[in-house]
């Protein structure tokens, strides 16, 4: 049995209100619909269900974007209210782009200096006069978050200036780093080929 | 502020240098933040340290030993 969660005429956060709630409520594991007729609210409770660990896939037709959920048997404990992952437009200091980091090193050539080029990218990006929306790290970036570094330290200040951090889920697992992240969010490859291919200015140092 | 959490910038005549003095930096356990080197000093690319200006007399002697030289400067607040 499905159980339909329908948003549509919604503006967020109440589509992600309504999902958690429907979420809460099910405690049969039923595959649970949601409907939402625009991409942002879309991004916004994907990123949610992302965030929980909640398998998902995303059917659009005309504009009307289906959520389909299988949380059967996988416990729901949100980590953080629904209504934060509600994006607001960018402003003031935010530009619009994003920053891919592929590696732990800035350039190829030599390690070393790849090293202190990349401590100093991070470091430089808070100065400048338009911050990114994001930064997505992937491959050896994720190790960049990593608890105790400098380069992670780095990273919490441009998160705490509103710039999201998001590394790629994949790759933290492989370097088997989960449990000694001190910042971002911890995503998945839908996740970060959507936010590619959104259209928004890509900056790949 | 106080005259400990002031920061200082150190800044060096290549970047073998930063990173041999970031090397010794880090084997003192001397907090640190690699940074560009400001517009007003050099309009090249380059980087710096930037350390508390209270570390700077643990660092002196291994920088002495180890010949690297470099000019400091007090960053503004």
């Amino acid at each position: 049995m499905t159980k339909i969660v329908d948003c549509r005429g919604q503006l967020c956060p109440q589509p992600l209100i309504s999902t958690k709630r429907a979420l809460k409520e099910n405690v049969n594991g039923e595959v649970i619909q949601v409907i939402i007729d625009n991409a942002t609210s879309c991004q916004n409770v994907s990123h949610f269900l992302t965030d929980n660990a909640l398998p998902f896939s995303i059917d659009e037709q005309s504009g009307i974007f289906t959520i389909t959920i299988n949380s059967l048997g996988i416990e729901f404990n949100p980590k953080k209210e629904a209504e934060e992952y509600c994006e607001v437009s960018f402003s003031g200091k935010s530009g619009s782009y994003l920053v891919v980091l592929t590696s732990n090193l800035m350039g190829s050539g030599n390690e070393d200096l790849g090293k202190i080029l990349m401590k100093g990218l991070l470091n430089t990006l808070p100065n400048l006069e338009k911050l990114p929306q994001e930064i997505i790290c992937y491959n050896s970036a994720v190790t960049l978050a990593r608890k105790g570094t400098d380069t992670a330290q780095s990273l919490v200040k441009l998160n705490n200036l509103g710039v999201k951090i998001t590394l790629c889920g994949t790759c933290v697992d492989f370097f088997g780093i989960k449990e000694d992240i001190e910042v971002g969010t911890i995503s998945n490859m839908l996740y970060i080929a959507e936010r590619l291919s959104s259209g928004i200015h890509v900056v790949k140092p | 502020m106080s005259e400990s959490s002031d920061k200082c910038l150190l800044l060096f005549q290549s970047i073998h240098k930063v990173m041999q003095a970031e090397r010794i930096i880090v084997s003192l356990g001397i907090v640190y933040q690699i940074v560009p080197v400001p517009k007003e000093f050099s309009s090249e690319c380059g980087m710096c340290i930037e350390i508390d200006c209270s570390d700077i007399e643990v660092i002196v002697p291994e920088f002495q030993f180890n010949n690297i030289f470099y000019n400091k400067v007090k960053v503004d607040v």
